[in-house]
């Protein structure tokens, strides 16, 4: 079969859960379709119900072709959210925090045919490295700028438009793409292009990058789950 | 100071202290309800928020913080469903799990997709009003200063415990200011227990709000209270001037002759240090850290 990413020459994800949190606690999403060209990571929000399921919903969707962000199928991703997590056996403080409704970041990025487009709402950032220039870095583009308060996709609020980010262009053989979690995407801002190096030299193997995540910590890396997705073309 | 981290292995400790004398059967606010009527649905709308923080909307709840409620009346006594005099302050666990009732109404909520549901919205009810006797202010932070020394012994990196007496007149069983300083001298590693405290006043006329000097007080009894009162931390007292307060250095966190909504309003900034993120983290809203 041929890919629309036949000329990508490695990618590779990884994640690591808040520190003395379980795997099965984190509520960050990945999902590739090398076939289609298509990543997306997403960072469900801690205080909002049941964002693993929501975060995973978004990013499979996007891998699947789909525009979770697109007002139709953003409306039936909210179904099916509330028909995965909903039991009328519940408790009520689940059945109450469900009602409150659930919320993540979203980054989808599609690879083909030498462009690349992609889109995002909150602190989920992309970073395009080039010939060792950082080309293209959103939503967020500086360390300063992180909040505990990013835009969100949530099952229960509208999408306001401007809470949409989108970007693209060319890109080259050789040419590094990066979607971070906001922990390490703010990190990765205080060095930009060699903060995007040292992190794609990590994701060789799963201790390796928890081994880069915990040494972070120790060195003002925020305590959160923490997702990278890298594609080198 | 004030920084450490809240969660599940460093919980928090929240202690309400409730003035249940016999004046607080006053009416308060313009909706009919009495001064205890309106601070126990304040209380219990306070505990399912917290309750809310630490559940992710399945069966679970996250043991973040722990909490106790004393009311002082005709005796001083633990009033949290489920606490004794041997087991004052409960995980929020076992609080969410084991209201003393849950009330339900009807009410329609958006389905997330441009329409809406009816749902049954519940009221979980910890707390019911009671108003009977005197004020027994100094007995009441005397069993608080119990409570929270023997926590901080037993959580000595945690985030101090969040002390929160609330009454409507002055102590009839003496002083309490001996009593106030014994309670705001037990520490954590992270810094002194915290007493804010609250007035509240049917005429809610000449509030006062997180002053910081005594200077302006109308009265002996405003300065005393404005004493006891525990200065803000500085992220509290970000709070509380993002919500509008005029809030200097030094400023105490103490509300004199306070209305309903400024009570609800304190309770909120007092109790934000309190949850599963830390002081920054602002209940209203979705955060990913």
């Amino acid at each position: 079969m041929t890919s629309a990413i036949d000329r990508l020459s490695r990618v590779t994800c990884r994640t690591v859960p808040k520190r003395d949190r379980r795997p099965d606690e984190n509520e960050d999403s990945v999902a590739v379709d090398l076939v289609s060209g298509r990543f997306a990571v997403s960072d469900g929000a801690s205080t909002a119900a049941r964002s693993a399921v929501w975060s995973a919903l978004l990013v499979d969707a996007f891998a699947g072709g789909e525009d979770p962000l697109a007002p139709d199928v953003l409306d039936g991703l909210r179904r099916e959210w509330w028909s995965k997590v909903f039991d009328p056996g519940l408790p009520w403080f689940a059945v109450e925090k469900l009602q409150r409704g659930s919320a993540a970041t979203f980054v989808g990025l599609r690879i083909g045919g030498g462009a690349y487009q992609v889109t995002a709402v909150g602190d989920t950032c992309l970073f395009h490295v080039s010939d060792d220039e950082l080309v293209l870095v959103g939503p967020v583009d500086d360390h300063r700028d992180f909040s505990r308060y990013p835009d969100l996709v949530s099952t229960h609020q509208p999408l306001a438009p401007a809470a949409v980010w989108s970007g693209g262009g060319a890109y080259r053989a050789g040419d590094v793409f990066l979607i971070a979690t906001d922990a390490v995407a703010k990190h990765v801002l205080r060095e930009r292009v060699p903060g995007v190096l040292r992190v794609c030299e990590t994701v060789g193997g799963d201790l390796e990058f928890v081994r880069f995540v915990a040494s972070g910590r120790q060195s003002g890396l925020d305590n959160d789950d923490t997702t990278v997705c890298v594609v080198h073309t | 100071m004030y920084a450490a981290e809240i969660n599940r292995k460093q919980p928090a400790l929240l202690l309400l202290l409730l003035d249940q004398s016999y004046s607080m059967s006053e009416r308060w606010g313009d909706n009919g309800k009495s001064k205890a009527e309106m601070l126990a649905l304040t209380v219990n709308r306070l505990l399912t928020d917290a309750v809310l923080q630490c559940s992710k909307g399945d069966d679970r709840i996250h043991d973040y913080f722990e909490v106790g409620v004393i009311g002082y009346g005709a005796d001083v006594q633990p009033i949290l469903h489920g606490t004794d005099s041997s087991r004052p302050v409960l995980p929020i666990s076992e609080i969410g799990r084991n209201p003393r009732r849950v009330d339900r109404v009807k009410r329609k909520v958006s389905d997330g997709a441009g329409g809406l549901v009816e749902v049954d919205l519940s009221l979980p009810v910890w707390v019911d009003p009671v108003t009977n006797g005197p004020t027994p202010m100094a007995q009441a932070l005397e069993a608080a200063t119990v409570i929270v020394a023997d926590w901080c012994a037993r959580h000595p990196a945690s985030f101090p415990p969040i002390v929160i007496n609330v009454t409507d007149g002055a102590s009839t069983d003496g002083d309490p200011s001996e009593a106030a300083r014994a309670v705001r001298s037990a520490r954590t590693d992270d810094g002194d227990v915290l007493l804010f405290n609250l007035h509240l006043s049917a005429l809610a006329s000449n509030e006062i709000a997180f002053p910081s000097t005594v200077e302006g007080l109308q009265d002996q009894y405003a300065a005393q209270l404005f004493a006891m009162s525990s200065a803000l931390p500085s992220v509290m007292a970000e709070a509380a001037s993002a919500c509008g307060y005029a809030v200097r250095t030094g400023a105490r966190g103490f509300l004199y002759n306070a209305g309903t909504s400024t009570v609800i309003e304190f309770l909120d900034i007092g109790t934000r240090a309190v949850t599963p993120t830390g002081l920054k983290e602002l209940t209203a809203a979705n955060s990913t850290t």
